[in-house]
């Protein structure tokens, strides 16, 4: 490795990365015009061949100018700033001191803050970030290049005219610096305290941290030059891959990075069980991949980012295959679709070989914890390992969902309405595995019974049921509450039952029987796309949970000291924003050439 | 108390005539007395309106508000919902802070100490806030009528094993502490007393949630307590507890500690035992000679009380008119070691000199600097506003204006130099630097009375 060039790697990756994700969460919160996916005639080429090569980091954002006007004319956004919450924070002397120089740039430019954004973003928009030769410890970590490109030549001339006077104040730490040779003509190179050097065109800035890219940036937007950031490997793949045509998108060189460091990015073992059994194979497909990349696209109703990464999962050692489910395959199982579900999380892992190989995949101060795990389930079963015996019983997926319940096990409702909750899991041996978890389900249920005396609640009788031919058994309450403000224990009446391959656990009778409806319907709408984890959420659901808590929200915030009508409105412009989305989903896919983790949500 | 005062000169009422009329300071007393803290409105209304309204206006029920109202009902419907004891503090809190009788909140507070019960046992919000409300409906009304309720009541019934209690095996826990906790104190009964009575109480207990008189397990024989005989039951040796000397005497003992002085003498005691018999345990009469007497106004009893934690932290809350955040000031009393539904023991608070130790006095200390500079306690009126509105022309004007308001007396020229100098001095806007001199009088020991 050249020690000349010795980026700081952790630096640039974290802050990049992080910074590229914020602004893709925070554009992700408002409506836009249509985008199609492939550039419409006229559009212009992407920046990334107009930045030279050998970036570590790249981001560019397309055509947010008409995003920008239609998020400043959008209903949620007038619904946001008419809310209690935002006049509150309106009252505090940050936002104020905040508001006072907005309102001072403003004055000075002779137009409000949007319009600017709309002229500046109204092409295109790229930072690269390049590794900075023998850095001085201490020093900058990274080179930049950044480019803005389309901006109207009347409005550029003039918000140049009216930041000369600013920049005249300034005259002791900015300078013209020397043209750039091969520059079009009327290009005005400015240097700040000699740090950085800022290129103004007829309808481009670009400002760089040292000459040589400034000069090769000039160039390549020119027309004229070879090297640009398009034609490196780990970017073409990326582009291949994920699309070039995005609101936004965003590039690391992990390869680069690799061989700076002189080992993986990421760790061999990770140092939280849920973490490695969520994201382990992910990780470590990302220590291979040559890049990673990031991708935003909203349009009419909907938004999608994606990040993805290369490597074939297949191809990975045994340890970390469990984590993968086929390229060609649906992967996980599918949420079932009950009525007004609030939240449904669906993941694949193989949990048996996964268990079996968590020496190689989970840090050695973990694994304790495990032998504890091990030695507590052996007093419920005597005889038996549980990795030999027990995990090779649960089959590849787990779900869980939590829907509106419907209070028919009692004679009223609780003054606290919680949602049902269920767990689906997949059964690798269907008898067994589902004699195993009824006896788990039975003895959770009597030691739930012994403490439920002493809370002085009903206890419950176990019993069952058959419900569309499944068998449910479940506990009901020993005398049948009644009333209207019953304590909040009386949401839970659990129950369980094994339908076919699969074994479901749920907090309530009523949430088990729409479980077993939904089930036992076929999958409609084809082949679903592979998916390896799921989360999907319903906003408006959830609103109605809140809404039928509203009392005891209120009660906390009166708790708090707010008065009632303050905390009342504060809460109803809260359900309003979360009505004002359909639903949000978060899954990752395995594709055979890598992976890819999308987020994307919809809006009425 | 001053040994050439009689007990009965001590409860003659107070003509502020003869002191040099009815100040600021004594209006302040009768506040901070019958209710937590006083704001600088409520202050000068008490001072123009005199004693008698103000008194009347205290120990007279008032209605509550349509807010009060419907806020109350909120929280306590929640507390229930929950099933959260944390959630039914709070409620209690915002009772005693937003109530329009104030004094009835400071009573049932009182009692809730003298009948202590824990929910630490008891475990269930429903007959915690069933004790509460008992409480609350006598608290400055029948003794009489109390005692006999907390005899029957569900959490009490719970807390003392009166559910224990069996024909061929009396539970005396209950028996013992009615009559040493409730009544009588210690040394006014003997063990046979108790034995006796604890038959009386057989077959009290508790099923499905209610009161239920178990005739089967009920010892309906002769019974002797207190050198009568007769076929006793619980109703019957209560009213012959109230029929005890030592009764009114012990309910005197623990009023006067509580309102007026932390150490009563005897004849004082022996004063307001006659008052209390005179009016059959009937609270409000006895309150409003007590509130309106010369002893309570002597300069012995003023600042002559140790602020218990709900006095502390409720009292700054009002008089800063502060928007307090009831669910942090639950665990902040805790800590300070007063967690009400919670009394760490059957004797309830002990109070006076042990709610001060160098540790609570750290907290205390701590509690007046997050009030005054933070706002997780909650926020109080800003001191800049006050002081424009106030039109006060110097750092030495505001510091007394403080000084009035929290301590209820002139400070000393010297101090008050010392904290307008702090003001001048320290860094900050002005409201900031007010912040701090409410914080520094707050932390001084005369802060701590009452």
């Amino acid at each position: 490795m050249n020690d000349r060039v010795r980026p700081h790697w952790r630096t640039v990756t974290v802050s990049f990365s992080l910074g590229c994700l914020f602004l893709g969460f925070l554009l992700c919160q408002a409506p836009a015009a249509t985008f199609a996916a492939e550039p419409a005639a006229g559009k212009s080429p992407s920046l990334a061949a107009s930045v030279p090569s050998g970036a570590v980091g790249y981001a560019e954002i397309s055509h947010m100018g008409d995003l920008l006007k239609r998020i400043q004319e959008s209903s949620y956004l007038q619904t946001a700033l008419s809310s209690p919450q935002f006049q509150a924070l309106q009252k505090q002397p940050q936002y104020k001191q905040g508001d006072a120089v907005r309102r001072i740039v403003e004055t000075q430019l002779g137009m409000n803050l949007w319009k600017l954004f709309e002229e500046l973003l109204h092409d295109r928009v790229a930072v690269a970030l390049y590794p900075k030769a023998g850095a001085p410890a201490g020093g900058p970590a990274a080179d930049v290049v950044a480019i803005v490109r389309g901006i109207d030549p009347k409005a550029l001339a003039q918000l140049r005219e009216r930041i000369d006077p600013l920049l005249t104040l300034a005259q002791d730490q900015l300078s013209p610096a020397d043209p750039i040779e091969g520059a079009p003509a009327n290009t005005t190179v400015i240097s700040f305290k000699g740090q950085v050097l800022v290129g103004l065109g007829e309808s481009w800035i670009i400002a760089a941290s040292t000459r040589d890219l400034l000069t090769k940036a000039v160039g390549l937007l020119a027309g004229k030059g070879q090297g640009t950031l398009a034609d490196d490997g780990p970017f073409r793949m990326m582009t291949e891959q994920m699309g070039k045509e995005h609101l936004v998108r965003a590039f690391i060189n992990t390869e680069f990075l690799t061989k700076a460091k002189g080992s993986r990015l990421t760790p061999e073992k990770l140092d939280n069980p849920v973490l490695s059994m969520f994201l382990g194979g992910v990780i470590e497909l990302a220590a291979g991949s040559p890049y990673a990349g990031l991708a935003l696209d909203v349009e009419e109703d909907r938004f999608l980012l994606t990040t993805g990464i290369a490597g074939d999962s297949r191809k990975l050692d045994e340890a970390h295959r469990v984590f993968f489910s086929d390229p060609d395959g649906p992967g996980t199982a599918a949420i079932p679709q009950l009525p007004s579900i609030i939240a449904g999380f669906t993941f694949h892992l193989d949990i048996a070989n996964w268990y079996k190989q968590r020496e190689k995949l989970l840090e050695a101060r973990l694994l304790p914890a495990f032998d504890q795990f091990e030695t507590g389930i052996a007093n419920l079963l005597p005889g038996k390992d549980v990795g030999e015996d027990v995990m090779p019983l649960i089959g590849k997926s787990l779900t869980f969902v939590a829907a509106p319940q419907d209070y028919s096990h009692i004679d009223g409702t609780p003054g606290v309405k919680l949602p049902g909750f269920a767990v689906i899991i997949d059964l690798a041996k269907p008898d067994e595995g589902g004699d195993l978890f009824q006896m788990f389900f039975q003895t959770f249920s009597a030691i739930v019974n012994l403490g439920a005396a002493q809370q002085k609640n009903q206890p419950w009788v176990m019993t069952s049921e058959t419900f569309k031919d499944v068998q449910i058994a479940y506990g009901r309450y020993l005398k049948r509450p009644a009333g209207e403000q019953l304590p909040l224990v009386y949401n839970f009446m659990p129950a369980s039952a094994r339908l076919g391959n699969k074994f479901i656990i749920c907090s309530s009778l009523g949430t088990c029987r729409q479980l077993i409806e939904s089930l036992k319907q076929p999958e409609t709408g084809g082949q679903r796309p592979n998916r390896n984890l799921n989360f999907e959420f319903h906003p408006g659901a959830l609103a109605d949970i809140l809404q039928a808590n509203k009392e005891v929200f209120t009660a906390r915030a009166i708790q708090q000291g707010q008065e009632a009508r303050q905390a009342e409105g504060e809460f109803a412009t809260s359900l309003q924003l979360l009505r004002f989305f359909d639903s949000f989903r978060l899954s990752s896919r395995v594709l055979s050439e890598g992976v890819q983790v999308q987020f994307e949500g919809s809006w009425k | 108390m001053s040994d050439s005062k009689t007990a009965a000169e001590a409860l003659r009422p107070y003509d502020p005539q003869a002191h040099g009329g009815w100040t600021r300071a004594d209006a302040t007393h009768l506040l901070w007395r019958t209710q937590y803290g006083a704001t600088q409105a409520e202050i000068e209304e008490a001072c123009s309106a005199g004693l008698q309204k103000t008194l009347d206006r205290r120990v007279t029920v008032q209605p509550e508000s349509a807010k009060f109202q419907a806020a109350e009902q909120l929280l306590r419907r929640t507390a229930f919902d929950t099933g959260s004891i944390g959630d039914l503090k709070a409620w209690w809190l915002y009772r005693m802070l937003n109530s329009a009788n104030p004094l009835v909140e400071k009573m049932a507070l009182m009692w809730h100490s003298h009948f202590a019960t824990s929910n630490s046992k008891v475990n269930s919000v429903p007959q915690m806030a069933a004790q509460n409300d008992l409480i609350r409906t006598y608290a400055t009304g029948s003794f009489r009528k109390l005692l006999h309720g907390m005899a029957r009541d569900v959490a009490m019934l719970v807390w003392l094993d009166g559910t224990a209690n069996r024909k061929r095996q009396p539970n005396e826990n209950f028996a013992r502490e009615v009559m040493e906790l409730f009544s009588l104190d210690v040394g006014h009964y003997t063990e046979r007393d108790i034995k006796e009575a604890a038959r009386a109480f057989s077959g009290w207990q508790v099923r499905d949630g209610k009161f239920w008189f178990n005739p089967l397990q009920h010892d309906s024989g002769n019974k002797t307590v207190f050198g009568k005989t007769g076929d006793f039951d619980g109703d019957q040796i209560v009213d012959l507890c109230l029929a005890q000397e030592a009764c009114p005497r012990f309910l005197a003992y623990k009023i006067l500690r509580a309102f007026v002085v932390g150490a009563p003498d005897a004849g004082l005691i022996d004063a307001l035992a006659q008052r209390i018999r005179f009016h059959d345990f009937e609270m409000t009469p006895v309150l409003r000679e007590l509130f309106g007497s010369e002893v309570f106004f002597s300069p012995e009893s003023r600042q002559a009380i140790i602020k218990s934690p709900v006095e502390l932290v409720l009292g700054a809350h009002r008089s800063l008119e502060s928007h307090p955040n009831l669910a942090a000031a639950v665990p902040l009393l805790s800590s300070l070691g007063q967690d009400v539904f919670e009394p760490p023991t059957v004797k309830g608070w002990d109070g006076g000199r042990l709610w001060i130790s160098s540790t609570s006095m750290l907290q205390r200390a701590n509690f007046a600097a997050e009030l005054a500079t933070g706002s997780r306690l909650g926020t109080i009126a800003e001191p800049e506003r006050i002081a424009s509105q106030g039109a006060f022309d110097s750092s030495e004007a505001c510091v007394r204006y403080y000084g009035n308001l929290l301590l209820n007396r002139e400070l000393e020229t010297d101090v008050v130099a010392r904290l307008a100098g702090f003001m001048n001095q320290a860094q900050g806007n002005r409201d900031q630097r007010l912040r701090g001199v409410i914080q520094l009088i707050m932390a001084m020991p005369e802060f701590q009375l009452v």
